[in-house]
C-alpha cells in the first residue's frame, strides 16, 4: 500500500522528482560521457590506424631509399614489414582552375593503405585517387584530370612518366590523419592536397620515404604500442643510418663511374688537342722555311743580276770608249785618206796640168796610192771594229735590260713572299689563340673533374631520420586533441557531478524535513521504520537510479558523438565514433548517485526516527526570527525598503537553504566560468602567442651557416621583393638542446642571439613585467618549464647539446604558450659549449599591421634564397594552432551547455523547494492582498539575491576551477595558462541570472497557483 | 499488515489526501490533531430554521443564496448549498458550525480567496461575487483584515514589521506601533514571532489585520490554537475592537460556547445557514465559560 502512496508522492511532487532525476542524469551523463570521450576517440582512431596498417616508423634519408634499403629494413630485427614510397611535390591543375601544390604519392601496398570513400583505386598508370578531405576545397572530382603544369622544373617533370592523370577515386590516408597537409618547397609553400598514383607513373628509381611496421600487434594509441615505439627508437635510428650508408655508397659509386667516364673523355680530348697543336706547328714551320728559302734565292739572284748590270754597264762604257776611239781613228784615217786623195787629186791635177811628169807623177802617185790603199784598209778594219763594238754594245745593252727586268721580277717576288710571310704570321697567331682557348677549356674541365672527384671523395655522410608515427602531424594533433579532451574530463565532470550530487542530497534532505508530519502520521498509523524509510528511499533511489542509468547510457553516446562530430572537421577518417561503454565507471557513478540521494534520505529520516511520532506530528517549532548583522548598521538598515528587509532577513534566516542555494548556484556559475574560460584559454592561445610574444612574422631556417656575406646575399634577395630594413631581420642560432633538471630531461629550442633590439622579435615578459634579455651565463626559460619541471628563477640548470654541456642560471620565466624555448646570448653559447653557434635561422619582423600579402611575398622571397631550407610564416602557424584549438570548441560548448543546463535545473529545483517550503507564507501574503507581482517579487527577490551572492561566490570558484582544469592539461609544445576573456565572467554571471530569471518566470505560474487556503491549513 | 488492512489504510489516507487537497474539510484536521471535540461544548438548542427569519435590515455584509461546489476528480462536493445571511456595519458576528458545515468555504468566499458557484455576496453595497481576480486582490488588500487560526505571521519579521507588512500595501492604514499598543503589545513590538507566546502572536495577527483599517475583520478560529485563557483574551480583544472602533468583525468558529459574545450568531450546517440570532445584549467574553 505504501507503494501507492509512494507513487502518489512522486506524482504530487513530480517537479522535484524530475529535478532529482534530471540532475542525476545530467551529472552522471556529463561525468561518464566526458570520461568516455577520450577512450571512444582513441578507439575509433586506433581501429582506423590498425585497419590501414599505419606505419610505426618512417625512415628518411638524404640519399633516398631503394629496393636494397627495403630488403635491409625487412631483415632488420624487430621489423615485420617495410615499404618504400615515392612522394614528390608537384604543381598541378585540373582544367581551368589555377594550379595547386600537390604531393604525388605512390600507391601503398601493405603499409598506410588507403580507405576508398568513393570510386576505386587506380588500375592504370594514368589513373589517380585524391584526398577525399580536401576534394571540395580543391575542386577536384572523380573523372577530372590532374595535369602537371609547366610551372614545374624540367627535372621535376622528368620524374614522372605520366603527366596527366584521371581521378578515379577519393581516399583517406592515415598519413594525413587530420586536415593539415603540411608545407612544401613549391607554390606558395603550403601543400594543398595529395594524390596517389601507381609507382609506374613515376620515373624515379628511388624511394623518398621508407615506411616500417614493427613486429607485434599492439593496438594503436595504447601505452603498449607507445612502449614498443620507444623500445625501437635506437634500432630505427641505426636502420636509418644503415640505409643512408648503403644509399650513399651506391650513389658514390654511380657518381664515380660517371666521373670516370668524363675523365676519360677529358683525356681523349687532351690528346687530340696536343696532336692538333703539333701538326699545326709543323705546318707553320714548313711554310716559314719555304719563305726564308725564297728570300735567300731572291737575295742571291739579285746579287747576280746586280753584278750583271754593273758588268754590262762597264762593257757598255768600255765599248763606248772603244767605239769612240775607233771612230776617231777612223776619222783620222778618213782625214789622212782625204789628204791622200787631195794630194793625189793635186797630183792628178798637176799631171793633168802636166806640171809634173808622168813619172814624176808616177813616182809621186805610187806612195800616195799605197797610202790611200792602206788608209782604206785601215778604215775598213776600223769600221769592222766599230761594227763589232757596236754589236758588243748592243749585246751588253740587252744583257743590262735583261738583268734589270730580272731585278724587277725579283722585287715582285719578294713582295709576294713578304705578304705570304705576314699571312703566315697571322695564321700562327690565330692558331696560338685557338689552342690557348682549347687549352683553357681543357684545364677548366680538368679542374672540374678534380673538384668532382674531391666531392665524391668526401661525399656527405648524409642525413638519416627515423621518425616514429608520433612525429606525424596528424597523429600528434589527434593525440593532443584527445588528451585535451581527457584532461578536461579529468576534473571538470567531477566538479559537475559533485554539484549534482550535492543538490540531489539537499533536495532529499529538504523533502524529508517537509514530510515530517506525514512521517509522523505513518508512524502513528503503525508503519515500521523500514517501511517508511523504504518509501523515501524508493522515491530518492528510483529518481537517482533512473537518472543515473539514463544519464550514463545517453552520456556515453551523446558526448562522444557530439565531440566526435566536431572533430570530423579535422579528422574525417570515420564519421562514427566507437562507443565505449565503461560499465565499471557506470557502476561507480550509479553507486555514488544512489549514495548521495538515498544516503541523504536515510540520514534525514534516521534523525526523524529519534523523535516520537507525536512530536513529529506536532509542527516543528518554527525557527526564531533573527536579527542579522546588517540590522546593526542602523543608518544602512533604515534606508532599506521594508520589503527588501523581509527578503534579506529571509535569506539569512535559513542558513541551510542559503548554503544549499549558494553552493548549488555558485557551482553552476563556476562551471560556466570555467567552461567559457577553457574556451578563451584554448582557442585564443594562438592570439596570445603571436600578438603578445612571438612578434616576428617569418622564421627562415637555412641549410648553411649564415656568414656575413650570405646574410648580405639573403638580404639582397629579400629586399628585391619587399621593403625591409636589415634591422628587422635577425639572424640567430636556433637549435635543439636538452635541458637537464635533476634526473629529468626535456628537449627545448635554444635561441642564441644578442639581446639588443630583440624585443621586436620576441617580447619576453612575465605578466606585465618585461624580462630583460639574459646576460652572460644566464638564460630565460618559458612558463611551461616552470610549470612542468618546477624550474624557478635562480635555479642553475644544465643544458646539453650532443656531448657538450653547460650550466646556466635561470634569470627569468617568460610567458609563452606555443613551443618550448630558452633564450641566451651568443657569448653564453660560445663560452658554455666551447663552439661558435651555427647561425642557421632568421626571424623576420614586419611592422604591425603589415598586409598579409607583403609577408607572403617576403616568405616566398626567403624561400627562393639558395640556402633557405624552410620558411614558416607565423600566419600559418597561427592558423594551424587556431584551427586545431577550434576543434576543441565542441567540447567547450558541450561543457558550457551542460553547465547551463545544470544551472537551470539546480535553480529550478531550489526555487521549487523554496516555494514548496514557503507555501504558507506565500498564501498568507496573498490573503493579505499582495498583488501577483508583489508576491513574485516577495519570493523572487530572495532568489535573485541568493543568485547574486552565489554568482559572486562562483566567480573565484570558477576561476579556481578553470586554473585547476587548465593546469591539468599537459601537452607537448603547448602551454595553457588559465585566462578569462574580458567578458567571460560577466557572461557567466549574466547567464546565471538569465537562468534565474527564466526559472522565476517559469515558476510564476506555480506561485499564481498557490492556493490561499494553504494559509488556513494547520502548520505542518 | 494484511491486505485487507492495507486497503483500509489506503482508503483512509487517500481520503485524507483528497480532503486536504480540496481544503474543504480543513476542520477535520483539528479533529485529527485535537483528537476529540470539546466535551464541554453545550448542546446547541435545535431551532426551527423557518421560525427565525432574519428580521433586521443589516446590509453591510450580504450573503444571498450562495452556492459553492468543488469538483474533486469526478466528484462534486457541495460545500455551500444555499447560504443566505447578512451582517450590519459595526457588528461582531459569529459564524458557528461543525467541521465540514461549510464555514471555511463561507470564509474563503467572504475573504475574497475563493469564488462562488452561484448567488451573490456584497460588502458595503459592493458585489464581491462578481469581482475578477485582480479586483479580488484589491478587495483583500483594502477591505479585508484577516486573522488566521495559526496566526500566519512571517517568522522573519518582528511584530512591528509583521504589522507593517500589511500596512505597507494599504491606502489608509493605522499606525502599526499604535495598533500594537492597542492590542497590548507595546513593549513587544521588536520581538520576533518565535519569541512571542501563541496569544501574543495572535494579538500581532489581529493588530496586523486591524492596522489595515479594513471594512471587515475576518477571524478564522482565532482561538483554535490557543489555550483557554489566552483564547478568551483574544476574543475579548476582538469584541473590544469591534465595539470600540466600530469595526465589523466576523469570527468563524466551531465553538458554540462563544456565541453569546457576538452581536449576531449565524449557525451553519451542511452548507446552509441554519439560523441567525441577534443578541441585543452580547455577553462580555470574560463572562463566558466553556
Amino acid at each position: 500500500m505504501l507503494r501507492k502512496s509512494t507513487f502518489r508522492e512522486i506524482k504530487t511532487s513530480l517537479a522535484r522528482y524530475l529535478a532529482i532525476f534530471a540532475i542525476v542524469a545530467l551529472g552522471v551523463g556529463f561525468f561518464s560521457g566526458l570520461k568516455d570521450c577520450k577512450e571512444s576517440m582513441v578507439s575509433t582512431a586506433s581501429a582506423y590506424l590498425d585497419k590501414t596498417n599505419f606505419y610505426d616508423y618512417q625512415i628518411l634519408s638524404s640519399y633516398g631509399a631503394d629496393d636494397d634499403s627495403v630488403a635491409l629494413a625487412e631483415s632488420w630485427e624487430g621489423v615485420s614489414d617495410a615499404e618504400g614510397s615515392i612522394q614528390i611535390d608537384v604543381m598541378a591543375s585540373s582544367g581551368e582552375g589555377e594550379s595547386k601544390a600537390l604531393k604525388a604519392i605512390s600507391l601503398p601496398e601493405t603499409i598506410n593503405t588507403l580507405n576508398v570513400t568513393e570510386g576505386r583505386l587506380p588500375e592504370k598508370e594514368n589513373e589517380c585517387v585524391v584526398d577525399a578531405y580536401s576534394i571540395t576545397d580543391e575542386g577536384f572530382h572523380i573523372g577530372d584530370h590532374i595535369t602537371l603544369t609547366d610551372e614545374n622544373d624540367e627535372d621535376k617533370l622528368d620524374d614522372f612518366n605520366v603527366t596527366d592523370f584521371v581521378i578515379v577515386g577519393l581516399v583517406n590516408t592515415p598519413i594525413y590523419l587530420d586536415y593539415q597537409r603540411g608545407s612544401t618547397d613549391i607554390g606558395n609553400g603550403s601543400l594543398d592536397t595529395f594524390f596517389f598514383i601507381p609507382k609506374e607513373a613515376f620515373a624515379v628509381d628511388y624511394y623518398t620515404n621508407l615506411y616500417i611496421k614493427l613486429e607485434g600487434d599492439e593496438a594503436s594509441m595504447t601505452p603498449e604500442h607507445e612502449d614498443k615505439l620507444k623500445a625501437h627508437e635506437d634500432s630505427m635510428k641505426e636502420l636509418a643510418e644503415a640505409v643512408t650508408a648503403g644509399r650513399r655508397e651506391t650513389a658514390r659509386q654511380e657518381a664515380q663511374d660517371e666521373l670516370d667516364e668524363k675523365k676519360q673523355e677529358y683525356e681523349e680530348n687532351l690528346a687530340k688537342y696536343n696532336k692538333e697543336k703539333a701538326d699545326a706547328e709543323r705546318e707553320i714551320d714548313r711554310a716559314e722555311n719555304k719563305i726564308s728559302s725564297g728570300e735567300g734565292k731572291i737575295k742571291k739572284t739579285r746579287k747576280e743580276l746586280k753584278a750583271a748590270v754593273s758588268e754590262a754597264n762597264k762593257a757598255i762604257e768600255d765599248l763606248n770608249a772603244t767605239i769612240s776611239d775607233l771612230k776617231s781613228k777612223k776619222e783620222q784615217a778618213e782625214g789622212g785618206l782625204a789628204q791622200a786623195n787631195a794630194a793625189k787629186g793635186q797630183l792628178d791635177a798637176a799631171l793633168a796640168a802636166g806640171q809634173i811628169t808622168q813619172d814624176e807623177y808616177n813616182a809621186q802617185v805610187a806612195p800616195l796610192n799605197a797610202q790611200i790603199a792602206e788608209l782604206n784598209g785601215n778604215i775598213a778594219s776600223l769600221e769592222a771594229g766599230i761594227a763589232q763594238a757596236e754589236a758588243g754594245f748592243k749585246q751588253a745593252q740587252d744583257g743590262l735590260a735583261q738583268a734589270e727586268a730580272g731585278l724587277k721580277e725579283l722585287d715582285r717576288q719578294e713582295k709576294k713572299l713578304d705578304s705570304s710571310e705576314k699571312k703566315l704570321q697571322e695564321k700562327e697567331k690565330e692558331a696560338d689563340s685557338e689552342f690557348a682557348k682549347a687549352k683553357k677549356e681543357l684545364d677548366e674541365a680538368k679542374d672540374k673533374l678534380d673538384e668532382a672527384q674531391e666531392k665524391i671523395d668526401d661525399m656527405d655522410i648524409g642525413n638519416s631520420y627515423a621518425l616514429s608515427r608520433k612525429e606525424n602531424a596528424g597523429y600528434t594533433s589527434f593525440d593532443s586533441n584527445s588528451s585535451i579532451v581527457s584532461n578536461i574530463a579529468k576534473i571538470f565532470p567531477l566538479f559537475f557531478f559533485l554539484i549534482a550530487a550535492l543538490v540531489c542530497m539537499t533536495t532529499m534532505t529538504r523533502m524529508v524535513e517537509e514530510q515530517r508530519t506525514q512521517i509522523g502520521v505513518l508512524k502513528a498509523l503503525g508503519y515500521s521504520n523500514s517501511q517508511i524509510v523504504g518509501k523515501y528511499m524508493f522515491y530518492s533511489g528510483s529518481a537517482a537510479f533512473l537518472g543515473a542509468v539514463l544519464g550514463f547510457f545517453v552520456g556515453c553516446k551523446v558526448f562522444p558523438a557530439v565531440i566526435w562530430n566536431a572533430y570530423t572537421m579535422m579528422y574525417d577518417f570515420s564519421h562514427t565514433v566507437d562507443y565505449i561503454i565503461n560499465y565499471k565507471l557506470g557502476l561507480a557513478v550509479l553507486a555514488v548517485a544512489l549514495l548521495c540521494s538515498m544516503g541523504a534520505t536515510w540520514v534525514s529520516i534516521a534523525a526523524d526516527f529519534k523523535v516520537s511520532p507525536s512530536d513529529l506530528i506536532r509542527p516543528k517549532t518554527p525557527p526564531a526570527g533573527r536579527r542579522i548583522l546588517l540590522e546593526r548598521i542602523r543608518p544602512l538598515w533604515e534606508r532599506i525598503s521594508f520589503l527588501y528587509k523581509v527578503s534579506i532577513r529571509n535569506i539569512f534566516r535559513d542558513r541551510k537553504r542559503f548554503l544549499m542555494m549558494v553552493i548549488g548556484v555558485s557551482g553552476c556559475t563556476a562551471l560556466l566560468i570555467a567552461g567559457i574560460g577553457i574556451k578563451a584559454t584554448i582557442s585564443k592561445i594562438a592570439d596570445y602567442q603571436f600578438d603578445e610574444i612571438s612578434l616576428y612574422d617569418i622564421t627562415v631556417m637555412f641549410s648553411k651557416n649564415m656568414t656575413g656575406d650570405r646574410q648580405a646575399d639573403f638580404m639582397d634577395e629579400l629586399q628585391e621583393d619587399v621593403d625591409i630594413s636589415p634591422d628587422n631581420v635577425r639572424f640567430l642560432h636556433r637549435g635543439e638542446v636538452t635541458l637537464i633538471i635533476g634526473d629529468k630531461t626535456t628537449d627545448v629550442t635554444c635561441i642564441a642571439t644578442e639581446g639588443e633590439d630583440f624585443g621586436q622579435f620576441v617580447d619576453l615578459h612575465e605578466g606585465d613585467q618585461p624580462i630583460e634579455y639574459p646576460g652572460p651565463g644566464e638564460i630565460v626559460i618559458v612558463r611551461k618549464m616552470n610549470h612542468d619541471y618546477g624550474i624557478e628563477v635562480g635555479d642553475v640548470v644544465t643544458i646539453r647539446d650532443d656531448y657538450r654541456e653547460m650550466t646556466v642560471t635561470v634569470v627569468g620565466i617568460a610567458d609563452n604558450y606555443v613551443y618550448d624555448s630558452i633564450y641566451m646570448t651568443t657569448d653564453t653559447y660560445r663560452e658554455g659549449f666551447g663552439k661558435e653557434p651555427d647561425i642557421k635561422a632568421a626571424f623576420i619582423n614586419f611592422e604591425e599591421g603589415t598586409e598579409e600579402d607583403v609577408i607572403r611575398t617576403a616568405s616566398a622571397a626567403a624561400a627562393g634564397y639558395e640556402y633557405a631550407a624552410a620558411v614558416q610564416t607565423n600566419i600559418d602557424v597561427r592558423e594551424n594552432v587556431s584551427r586545431m584549438m577550434k576543434s576543441l570548441d565542441a567540447i567547450v560548448y558541450v561543457v558550457i551547455l551542460s553547465a547551463a543546463l545544470l544551472a537551470f535545473i539546480v535553480l529550478y529545483n531550489l526555487t521549487n523547494i523554496n516555494i514548496t517550503e514557503r507555501l504558507r507564507e506565500i498564501a498568507t501574503i496573498k490573503v493579505l492582498g499582495f498583488y501577483q507581482l508583489e508576491v513574485s517579487q516577495y519570493v523572487f527577490r530572495e532568489n535573485l539575491f541568493l543568485t547574486a551572492v552565489a554568482a559572486l561566490v562562483g566567480i573565484p570558484l570558477g576561476d579556481w576551477l578553470l586554473k585547476f582544469v587548465i593546469d591539468n592539461i599537459v601537452l607537448s609544445m603547448i602551454y595553457f595558462e588559465a585566462r578569462h576573456g574580458p567578458y567571460d565572467i560577466p557572461i557567466a554571471v549574466a547567464l546565471t541570472f538569465l537562468f534565474a530569471f527564466l526559472v522565476n518566470f517559469a515558476m510564476q505560474k506555480r506561485l499564481r497557483d498557490v492556493s490561499m487556503t494553504e494559509s488556513l491549513k494547520s502548520v505542518e | 499488515m494484511s491486505d485487507k488492512s492495507d486497503k483500509k489504510d489506503l482508503e483512509l489516507i487517500e481520503k485524507y489526501l483528497v480532503l486536504q487537497e480540496a481544503g474543504v474539510l480543513d476542520g477535520l484536521i483539528e479533529k485529527v490533531t485535537e483528537e476529540l471535540p470539546d466535551p464541554q461544548e453545550p448542546e446547541a438548542p435545535e431551532k426551527d430554521p423557518v421560525s427565525a427569519p432574519p428580521a433586521d435590515t443589516a446590509d453591510y455584509v450580504v450573503f444571498d443564496h450562495v452556492r459553492k461546489v468543488y469538483h474533486v476528480g469526478e466528484v462534486d462536493i457541495e460545500a455551500l448549498a444555499d447560504a443566505t445571511f447578512s451582517v450590519a456595519k459595526g457588528e461582531l458576528a459569529i459564524v458557528v458550525g461543525e467541521s465540514g458545515a461549510g464555514k471555511t468555504t463561507l470564509l474563503n468566499i467572504l475573504g475574497g480567496m475563493d469564488t462562488l458557484t452561484s448567488g451573490k455576496v456584497l460588502l458595503d453595497g459592493r458585489e464581491i461575487s462578481s469581482l475578477n481576480s485582480r479586483e479580488l486582490t484589491r478587495y483583500r488588500r483594502y477591505d479585508i483584515g484577516f486573522v488566521f487560526q495559526f496566526y500566519n505571521l512571517v517568522q522573519n519579521l518582528t511584530a512591528l514589521e509583521n504589522v507593517s507588512l500589511a500596512t505597507q500595501i494599504c491606502s489608509d492604514p493605522l499606525d502599526p506601533a499604535e495598533t500594537l499598543k492597542a492590542v497590548g503589545l507595546g513593549d513587544r513590538m521588536y520581538n520576533f514571532p518565535g519569541q512571542l507566546s501563541g496569544g501574543e502572536q495572535q494579538r500581532v495577527a489581529i493588530a496586523r489585520a486591524l492596522a489595515k483599517n479594513p471594512k471587515l475583520l475576518l477571524c478564522d478560529e482565532p482561538t483554535g490554537a490557543l489555550d483557554y485563557n489566552t483564547g478568551k483574551a483574544i476574543l475579548q480583544l476582538l469584541q473590544d475592537q469591534a465595539h470600540k472602533s466600530g469595526a465589523t468583525v466576523i469570527i468563524i468558529t466551531h465553538n458554540k460556547a462563544i456565541t453569546p459574545m457576538g452581536d449576531r450568531v449565524i449557525s451553519v450546517r451542511s452548507g446552509r445557514v441554519q439560523d441567525v440570532k441577534i443578541n441585543t445584549e452580547p455577553v462580555p467574553v470574560s463572562e463566558i465559560e466553556w
